[in-house]
Parts: structure tokens; C-alpha cells; sequence
């Protein structure tokens, strides 16, 4: 009987509209909050685990981006999935945009603090997150100080450029600014070959 | 309305010269009485110490409280000969002794005064747990007097101050049959200052004190 | 006001020291360590030579009063010691040590270079804790 009303449930799970987090649909988001403090740990322990299998830092920041751009793909097919009128970016500035806006919303609930093109390089440009709340508790000790726990971050962000057929080479950085410890930049530099396509494309319209 | 279970005063040598309590449910005194009946019979004057704790609830109602060490000659000087053969008094009281050392120590440190002749220039006066309060007070000479006291009993330095200026200095020191020592210590048998303790203790236990 | 933080863990070892007045003597590392275990120490025999009959409440809150200041300690279910050195005029520092237990929770254990009973070197920490000692 009550494995019956089990399987009940769950053939129903997608279209009924349960209270349990696991049970919603992919579809209609609610805004059920994830909580920070199960998500920190989780993610203290994927830095320390990786930590103990690589051998310096670039090493980790690696690591971590390669776990990045696997969540990034995913993370990519489901806003696809929930976007109203499908439409998929294939211009930088597009593209650009679509990860400051809907990609920063959709994970973080807030937008990214500013986007920019580097002065020096046109095919480098940043995305500044002035509190990424994924490394809120994470002090990076003196003898790492390059580390930037942001390359998970950034490799969400290389997944969907290259998702959206602008492939890019993504870092973070640890920019710290007064009363803004843990202020990070991503920096994303475009692949030649993206460059030179919207070089042709701009000079065609 | 004051709650005070028991007073100890060390000497400078570290001993526990006397020791006595009031509202007091888990004493080892009982027990010393208990392991000393069952090995041999003692013979204590006018006092029995009976091993549960009604003898110590009913202590402010005019009866004597239970003192250590007892007027009873053997047990006084089974802690200066044996000392080896600890007691389970003897053994809080050495605890005692540690804890408030101890503590007064680190507090001399955070004052910077930590000066090896001892004292207590940080003025270490009290510490408070969950259950009760203890107090703490150290004449110049070095004498220590520890009373323990309900939590919500903020304030015994004067109470202390008291019983070391008028009951200690009057009924102790200037007893000439009281004889100090400077290498050993002598243990307080004496019944005059005993009472006198018990009379201001309980008028303190039932005058209202403004607390804190 | 707030003179210095402590924090002990559970086998009596100094995890945290900070200053924050000059009001109090500045420990040397050695000392500070002398205190911990010292204080560790007391903690541990304060409660086997209770005289009083076994209390009811469940917070673990002790202080020590002296002439010029007072030192506070909690102790967390999981056996840590968070102490705080205040003058003689500082209230609801139950308060302040339970919002020192939070930062704890949140910017030592939850970042991913901190080991456990380990000294606790984070920035963040620091930062935190320096907020809310000033208030």
C-alpha cells in the first residue's frame, strides 16, 4: 500500500506541485534557497580534496576550473531549458551579457558588479564580482597568496562561452579592495579565431 | 538571601588549615566519616558526623556544623604524619588549593605583576560556574580564605575581609594557645572561633544582601 | 570593552589569541600557551569541586572577576573555549561569545585551509572578529 502510493507519487512528481525541493520541476523554478553554509563546506572539502592531488597551485586552479565547466555545461542546457523564447547567443557581446545577467541570476540571485574590456588586449574582457558568495568563507593563507579559489567560477564561465560558440580562455583573479577581501575578476580572452569572425561580421553589416 | 556552602583557609604552606560547611549535599567529609567508622572506631568528642547529608541541611538550625580537621586529636595529627595516606577531604582540599593557585597565577600574568613571592596583586576575588560562585581572599601574610557561595552572590570580599580581620586575627592568631609555626602547619582546633564563624555565617546566610 | 580573545580547543591547546586593548600585560606566545592549559586545567577541576548539588542548566558559562577585569568563558557542546577578557563594565558578553562561536563555525571551519584543532590563521577571521569586538 504505501509503496503503491509511493510510486504514486512519484509519477506524479512533475506536474504536481510539492513542497519537497527535490521534487519540484526543472521547469518552474521556485526560489528555494540553497543553503550557503551546506554549499561552503561541500566546496571547502572539493578544494582540499583536490588539493591533496595536485602539485602547486596553478595545478589546483585547474582542477577546480576542469569541475567549473563541468557544472557550467549543465548549468548552460538548464537555463536553455527554462529560457521562454529559446535563443542562444553566439555574439561575444551577447554572450557577455547573457553570463553577467541571466547565468550570475540564475546562480547567485544578483547580477555581476560590472563587465568590461581589458585597455591593453580587445580580445580580453572582465566580468567583477565584488563578493562572490561561493568563497565568502575561504581565506587564502600567505603562502598560497596567488591562489584564487574564483576558478571554479571561472570555468562555469569558460563552459557556457564556449557553449555559446565563443570559446575563451578563462582565469580569476583575487583582486582585494578595501572592504572587499574577496573581490574577483574573471578574465575571459576570446580565442583568435572568435575574433576575427566578429571582425567579419561587424564589417558585413 | 545568601546560599553559602563552605569556607576553607589555607596557610602558606600550602595546607588546608580548616575547613567547614553548611547546605553542603556532596561531601567527602561524609564519606572520610563513613571509611573511618567501617576501619576503627573514633571517638569525637561531642560531634558525630552522620553519612548522609542531614546533618549538614539541618546545620544552621543551631547544630554544629561539620568541621575538618575534628577536634578529635587523632584525625588532626594523622594529616601531618600520614599525609601520604590521602583522605577524600584531603584530597579536595588539595584541589582547591590548585585551582585558586592556579588562577590567581594567570591573573597575575594578564596584570604583568607576576612576581615569585606569590600574592595576589591582579586581585583575583572570585569565579563563578554554572552552580556556584567561589570566592576568593588573600591576606598579606599569605593566609587564603576560599568560601563558596550560591552563583547570583556577586560580592564576599567584605564578608571575607571580615572574618580574617575579626574572626581569624581575634579568635586564631591572638590565642596564645594557638602555636604558629613557621616550618609546619598547625591546624585550627579552635572551638571558640569555630562558633563564632558558624554565628556570622548564618547571620550573613539570612540577612537580605543586596545582590547584584 | 573587549581586552583579548582566546580560544581553546578541545584538549587545552591555544587555537586563537588576540589582543585588542593595552590595558592587560601582552602574554608572549609562551605564555599564552601557559594560560590555556591552565585554564583548561581549572576548568576541569572547577566543576569536581562543586559544592552545590548539580544544576539544571545546560549553558556552559563560567567567569572569573578580578580587581581591574574579568574574564569569560564559554564552552561549546563540542568542547571548545571561547574566552574573552573584558572590563569590569562590559555586558551581554554571553551575546558576543555566541556570535564568536558563529564566525568560528563559519570563517574557520568552513574554510578549506583550516584544519581541525589546528591554530586559526584566516584573514577573514580576523576581520570579523575585529567588527564585532568594536561593535
Amino acid at each position: 500500500m504505501a509503496q503503491a502510493s509511493n510510486l504514486q507519487r512519484l509519477d506524479t512528481r512533475v506536474t504536481k506541485r510539492s513542497t519537497m525541493l527535490l521534487e519540484q520541476s526543472v521547469l518552474r523554478p521556485r526560489h528555494d534557497k540553497v543553503s550557503l553554509g551546506a554549499f561552503a563546506l561541500l566546496f571547502g572539502e572539493i578544494i582540499r580534496y583536490s588539493q591533496n592531488r595536485v602539485l602547486g597551485i596553478q595545478d589546483l586552479e585547474g582542477k577546480l576550473n576542469e569541475i567549473g565547466k563541468r557544472v557550467g555545461l549543465r548549468v548552460f542546457e538548464l537555463l536553455m531549458l527554462r529560457e521562454k523564447n529559446v535563443h542562444r547567443e553566439t555574439r561575444v557581446l551577447p554572450t557577455l551579457m547573457f553570463i553577467n545577467t541571466v547565468v550570475w541570476k540564475a546562480l547567485f540571485d544578483k547580477q555581476a558588479d560590472s563587465l568590461g574590456r581589458s585597455t591593453e588586449n580587445e580580445d580580453e574582457y572582465m566580468i567583477t564580482d565584488n563578493e562572490p558568495s561561493i568563497i565568502k568563507y575561504i581565506s587564502v593563507p600567505k603562502e598560497m597568496a596567488s591562489f584564487s579559489p574564483g576558478a571554479f567560477l571561472a570555468g562555469i564561465v569558460e563552459a557556457i562561452a564556449e557553449s555559446c560558440q565563443c570559446p575563451a580562455r578563462v582565469t580569476s583573479h583575487l583582486v582585494p579592495a578595501d572592504g572587499l577581501p574577496l573581490k574577483t575578476v574573471i578574465l575571459l580572452k576570446f580565442s583568435q579565431q572568435v575574433m576575427e569572425r566578429e571582425k567579419r561580421l561587424d564589417a558585413g553589416k | 538571601m545568601v546560599l553559602v556552602y563552605n569556607i576553607y583557609i589555607f596557610d602558606r604552606h600550602c595546607q588546608c588549615i580548616f575547613y567547614t560547611e553548611w547546605n553542603r549535599v556532596n561531601s567527602p567529609l561524609a564519606a572520610d566519616a563513613e571509611a573511618n567508622r567501617s576501619s576503627k572506631e573514633l571517638v569525637r568528642g561531642n560531634q558525630v558526623l552522620t553519612g548522609d547529608g542531614a546533618s549538614s541541611r539541618s546545620s544552621l538550625d543551631g547544630q554544629r556544623p561539620p568541621v575538618w580537621p575534628t577536634t578529635s586529636s587523632s584525625t588532626a595529627r594523622r594529616i601531618s604524619a600520614e599525609s601520604s595516606q590521602n583522605t577524600a577531604m584531603e584530597e579536595e582540599a588539595k584541589l582547591v588549593y590548585g585551582v585558586v593557585y592556579s588562577t590567581r597565577n594567570i591573573i597575575n600574568k594578564f596584570n604583568g605583576k607576576d612576581s615569585p613571592q606569590g600574592g595576589n596583586p591582579g586581585g583575583f576575588m572570585s569565579f563563578a560556574t554554572n552552580t556556584y560562585r567561589l570566592h576568593y581572599y588573600e591576606a598579606p601574610t599569605g593566609v587564603k580564605f576560599v568560601l563558596n557561595t550560591d552563583v547570583n552572590t556577586t560580592s564576599m570580599q567584605p564578608v571575607l575581609e571580615m572574618i580574617y580581620r575579626n574572626i581569624y586575627v581575634e579568635y586564631v592568631v591572638k590565642n596564645p594557645l594557638f602555636t604558629i609555626d613557621p616550618t609546619a602547619s598547625t591546624p585550627i582546633e579552635n572551638d571558640y572561633f569555630r562558633a563564632v564563624l558558624n554565628n556570622y555565617i548564618r547571620e550573613i546566610s539570612s540577612a537580605a544582601m543586596p545582590t547584584a | 570593552m573587549i581586552h583579548a580573545v582566546f580560544i581553546i580547543n578541545r584538549s587545552g591547546g591555544l587555537i586563537y589569541n588576540k589582543s585588542y586593548s593595552d590595558q592587560l600585560a601582552q602574554l608572549s606566545s609562551n605564555e599564552a600557551l601557559i594560560f590555556a592549559g591552565t585554564f583548561h586545567g581549572i576548568h576541569a577541576l572547577a566543576s569536581r569541586i562543586s559544592p552545590a548539588p548539580k544544576g539544571t542548566s545546560d549553558r556552559d558559562y563560567e567567569s572569573i572577576d578580578t580587581k581591574n577585569f574579568r574574564l569569560h568563558c564559554f564552552q561549546t557542546p563540542t568542547g571548545i573555549k571561547l574566552i574573552a577578557a573584558t572590563d569590569l563594565l562590559q555586558a551581554n558578553i554571553a551575546e558576543v561569545l555566541a556570535d564568536v562561536y558563529k564566525l568560528y563555525c563559519d570563517y574557520a571551519l568552513k574554510n578549506p585551509f583550516y584544519s581541525l584543532e589546528m591554530p586559526i590563521r584566516s584573514d577573514m577571521f580576523d576581520s570579523m572578529l575585529l567588527k564585532l569586538v568594536q561593535g
